[in-house]
């Protein structure tokens, strides 16, 4: 006997695993630098295309295992060039709508850029388990969704334990939480600013290759993890990490129990319900924003 | 054969080899520039393979057959400047080709307004022949006729008691949805649900666990080449099975290269004359248009042009000889046109009472593995098929990865 | 000996001028008052002598160099840190988080070790680094934090989270404390305490250069006094000297002195 109201529970906590995976990276940017980067599913999108090119090259275990290592830092690196290159200049000098400006022009030219050098013809990675099928009575879904889950998992968890327990952690978490105190206590911003950055486009890296094994990898693939990431940051509170996390597997569970007992064609509407409910009833999300 | 053809698209004469006598004229319009010029050059090449079998079997009743082209660019303005020449100056006897709805909407008029018949290749809207006008004929299914394959063989041969909607939210999916919806009235399925998603979509699980519950023996699935793809691959990881069926478009090179041998036992349904060898007329015409064109594989347009300028000289022939007198002769034209009734490559072809062809609609095809290659193989109708309708089986009887 | 000098340090906010041509020395060891009426531009000279900002004109001179350009964690670095107006804890992190963040780049390492080593070398031990901890729970312990060691900073009380602050400030092993109304928003007897502490501080060898309102805070514990007024210095000298002075007592104590 097979339960749909479980069936979906798992469907939406598979989801809303990569989701807080995103978001997670967002939130931490946003946090420490107050930079809402409308860019960062495009983030995912390069992970997704460095995991479609090392798996053309490397087949199987190695290669879907190589690309996440090669994502990350790919990613990593590219977020630092990006921070360096565009946003570090100006985060002195603009306002907060400029800096929305050059994050969307910067969606814009990547998603543009990726067109051209990729193709818009969409790709699959192809799955190492080779299809396996994990029927569980109740549920069922396959294995390699279920190692998604497990490596978003894992990399969340790897992430709490770095920013609450390494130094640089910590000092990410205090910049977040007052930039200006944790200067004056001795910590270097600019550090700080190239590391969250970094370390926020690799997790979008890492998700965008998860996202690409679980659904298909284009050149505009970018827009829907960038809105739910959004979504998730918002509901979690601006800046707010562990909310982020906590959000990103409500807004999946929602979407798909609601998709199930309220209405399919409003599933995507529900993360925007429930953010006007929430911003209404607690204005800074379900688990409070990160102040200046 | 370049300068030839640059010829042709400057919209000058073509003359037979025939020499003595006087060739009959015909106007072939199509968007011979522009967006669509390779599309539009498909459809030539049909033509100019049925021209040469004309005029090779000595022309109509004895006279050569001479096209004369006008190019629309896709744009009404063009296409009526271009038809309007064709049926003033050069006095053709009847109008063929034609491509682009709105064009053709366009161009017909003109036509019927000058009692001349024009017979439009291409062009899938309704309207064209919906509007009462005398001397418009269509060779190509409408858009409702797009899925009248599906219908028959819904009907024929899969009679389902139960079916499901899981369509693009747009208009391509609830126009699809509303013909469906019609026959699975008239042959007694009951819908079980309606789902949508919008174009971009990614995750469809929600969608298929809830599908799963409800075990539709066939789940009509409108979608585009990646989500179509996306709700195979989803269906499968929640060890869910059901008869897809989709209009047949999403079945491109990339979709098979997502799906590899998931997409098994999916269906829609195909024009493509390459699919129906099975048919001897279809065969014959692919064999003929490879031979005249080496390395090439004719497509939907090409069997299109190809029949349209078939089905004129055929009533050219049935008109007999002409008199002379160009408004009796396009009536004459006309009036032939009407008792059409001849086997061409896209099947058989008969006029309704407004013009419209009938009788053509497409085969059915159905996602099936050689090897583990998929590939799509006529199923319906039993004329033209090249395999059997198989029913999906379970994940785990499946063998290929 | 003189551990820092500002010249003539003067501060634009566009068109508005919020201090005028500073300047003054403090002495290694002294505690230096800094009084002026709401506005006189107190807070914005230890933002400047902190790294905050950057002054307009002028130069601020530490040990004898210039930390007029310099970055804010630079100066900290050197020996500079201060509290607040209105209190800047980590509120999402822990009491004793809180003075470990302070003590988070202390390290010569440099920055790659910071990111890496950290994270490999002493794997999940940063919080529970035993040197680490026994420095931040004695300063907590100087403070009178220690029983709330483990408490989300948020949910302390006011008077206790301005403490948090001034042992954050210590855990960045300060040789000059720039301490902003520590004792405001606080009852009589939290401010007799805060007196102590700060009194403590300075018995350790810390100089402390303090804004406070409270004039018995200021009296008690300053050895001199510096007074601002429109963003300039207008009087100079022990207590007694500078609440003598006529300029001052028209200027700022006006009503308060016969208070
Ligand atoms: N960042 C800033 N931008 C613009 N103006 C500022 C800024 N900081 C301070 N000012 C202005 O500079 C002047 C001095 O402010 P400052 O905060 O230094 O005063 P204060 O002496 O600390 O006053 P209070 O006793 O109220 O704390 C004020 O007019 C203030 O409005
Ligand atoms: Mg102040």
């Amino acid at each position: 006997m097979e339960s749909l109201f479980l069936q979906q529970v798992v469907n939406g906590l598979i989801v809303g695993s990569v989701y807080s995976l995103i978001a997670v990276g967002l939130t931490m940017i946003f946090g420490v630098m107050r930079i809402s980067n409308f860019a960062h599913g495009d983030f995912s999108m390069v992970g997704a295309y460095i995991a479609v090119f090392l798996l053309a090259w490397v087949p199987g275990w190695m290669g879907w295992v190589g690309s996440l290592l090669a994502a990350a830092a790919g990613v990593g690196l590219l977020g630092i060039l990006v921070e360096r290159g565009v946003f570090r200049p100006l985060l002195t000098r603009w306002t907060d709508l400029d800096q929305i400006m050059v994050s969307i022009g910067l969606f814009i030219l990547m998603e543009n850029l990726a067109q051209l050098f990729f193709g818009a013809t969409p790709r699959t990675l192809s799955d190492p388990f080779g299809g396996v099928t994990v029927n569980m009575g109740l549920v069922s879904t396959s294995a390699m969704r279920l190692l998604c889950f497990a490596m978003a998992m894992v990399i969340i968890i790897v992430l709490e334990v770095y920013l609450n327990r390494a130094r640089m952690g910590v000092a990410i978490q205090a910049t977040a939480q007052n930039r200006t105190a944790a200067q004056l206590m001795g910590i270097n911003i600019n550090l700080i600013y190239a590391v969250t950055f970094a370390l926020g486009s690799a997790l979008a890296g890492l998700g965008g290759v998860l996202y690409g094994t679980l659904f298909a990898i284009y050149p505009t693939m970018g827009a829907i993890p960038t809105l739910k990431a959004f979504v998730v940051t918002i509901l979690g509170g601006m800046g707010n990490i562990r909310g982020a996390i906590f959000s990103g597997f409500i807004l999946g569970v929602a979407e798909t129990l609601g998709g199930t007992y309220i209405s399919m064609e409003y599933k995507h509407a529900i993360g925007f319900v429930i953010i006007i409910l929430v911003l209404l009833i607690i204005p800074n999300g379900l688990f409070g924003r990160s102040e200046k | 054969m370049a300068l030839l053809a640059l010829a042709l698209c400057l919209g000058l004469t073509l003359a037979a080899p025939a020499g003595a006598a006087e060739p009959i004229k015909v106007g072939i319009v199509g968007p011979f520039t522009g967006s669509l010029a390779h599309n539009a050059s498909e459809m030539k090449k049909g033509m100019m393979l049925a021209l040469d079998q004309i005029n090779g079997q000595g022309g109509v009743n004895g006279r050569p057959l001479e096209l004369i082209f006008g190019d629309t660019s896709c744009k009404p303005a063009n296409g009526v400047a271009a038809a309007k020449k064709l049926l003033s100056r050069d006095k053709v006897l009847v109008l063929g080709g034609g491509y682009c709805s709105s064009v053709n909407i366009a161009t017909s008029e003109v036509a019927n307004a000058e009692k001349t018949p024009v017979v439009v290749a291409i062009a899938i809207s309704p309207t064209i022949t919906n509007r009462g006008l005398k001397y418009v004929f269509r060779t190509s299914p409408n858009s409702p006729m797009f899925l009248q394959g599906i219908n028959n063989w819904l009907a024929e041969v899969k009679k389902p008691k139960t079916v499901a909607f899981f369509m693009e939210n747009s208009d391509y999916g609830r126009d699809g949805q509303k013909i469906w919806e019609a026959q699975c009235k008239k042959i007694g399925a009951k819908v079980l649900d309606s789902f949508y998603f919008e174009i971009g979509d990614t995750d469809f699980t929600t969608q298929i666990s809830k599908l799963k519950q409800l075990k539709p023996d066939v789940t009509f699935n409108i979608a585009s080449t990646t989500e179509a793809a996306l709700i195979q691959k989803q269906a499968k990881e929640l060890n869910f099975v059901t008869q897809w069926i989709g209009v047949g478009g999403q079945f491109t090179q990339a979709y098979f290269k997502m799906t590899g041998p998931v997409s098994e036992f999916a269906m829609g349904s195909s024009l493509e004359p390459t699919k129906a060898m099975k048919d001897p007329v279809t065969a014959a015409f692919v064999k003929a248009y490879q031979k005249k064109y080496p390395g090439s594989r004719p497509g939907i347009f090409s069997s299109q042009g190809y029949d349209n300028l078939m089905v004129i000289a055929d009533a050219l022939k049935r008109a007999g000889k002409l008199s002379g007198n160009l408004a009796k002769d396009r009536d004459k034209v006309r009036d032939a046109l009407k008792a059409t009734d001849l086997k061409l490559s896209q099947g058989a072809i008969k006029f309704g009472p407004d013009g419209q062809v009938f009788t053509v609609y497409p085969s059915v095809v159905q996602v099936q593995l050689k090897n583990c290659q998929p590939d799509t193989y006529i199923i319906y109708p039993a004329s033209r098929a090249a395999a059997k309708y198989l029913e999906p089986t379970p994940w785990s009887k499946r063998q290929c990865k | 000996m003189r551990l820092l000098q500002t010249q003539k340090v003067t501060k634009y906010f566009g068109g508005l001028c919020a201090l005028k041509e500073v300047s003054f020395n403090l002495e290694q060891g002294e505690v230096m008052g800094l009084i002026g009426p709401n506005g006189a531009g107190k807070t914005t000279l230890i933002n400047i002598i902190s790294g905050a900002f950057h002054p307009s004109q002028g130069k601020v001179v530490y040990h004898g160099r210039d930390i007029s350009r310099l970055k804010a964690h630079q100066i900290n670095v050197l020996g500079i840190a201060r509290t607040f107006q209105v209190v800047r804890i980590f509120k999402r992190l822990t009491v004793l988080e809180n003075v470990l963040t302070a003590m988070v780049d202390r390290s010569k390492e440099g920055p790659w070790k910071l990111v890496w080593g950290s994270f490999f070398k002493r794997v999940c031990a940063f919080k529970q680094d035993p040197e680490a901890c026994a420095t931040a729970e004695g300063l907590l312990a100087s403070v009178g934090l220690l029983r709330y060691r483990d408490e989300q900073a948020e949910n302390l009380p006011y008077a206790m989270a301005k403490r948090l602050e001034i042992a954050r400030a210590l855990a960045t092993r300060p040789k000059l404390l720039l301490l902003d109304e520590p004792s405001s928003g606080l009852n009589p007897a939290e401010q007799n305490e805060q007196i102590k502490i700060i009194r403590q501080i300075n018995e350790q060898g810390v100089t402390i250069l303090i804004i406070e309102h409270v004039m018995k805070v200021i009296m008690d514990i300053s050895h001199r006094l510096i007074v601002l007024h429109y963003g300039e210095k207008i009087a100079e000298g022990t207590p007694k000297e500078v609440y003598s002075d006529p300029l001052v007592v028209e200027a700022y104590l006006g009503g308060e002195a016969h208070a």
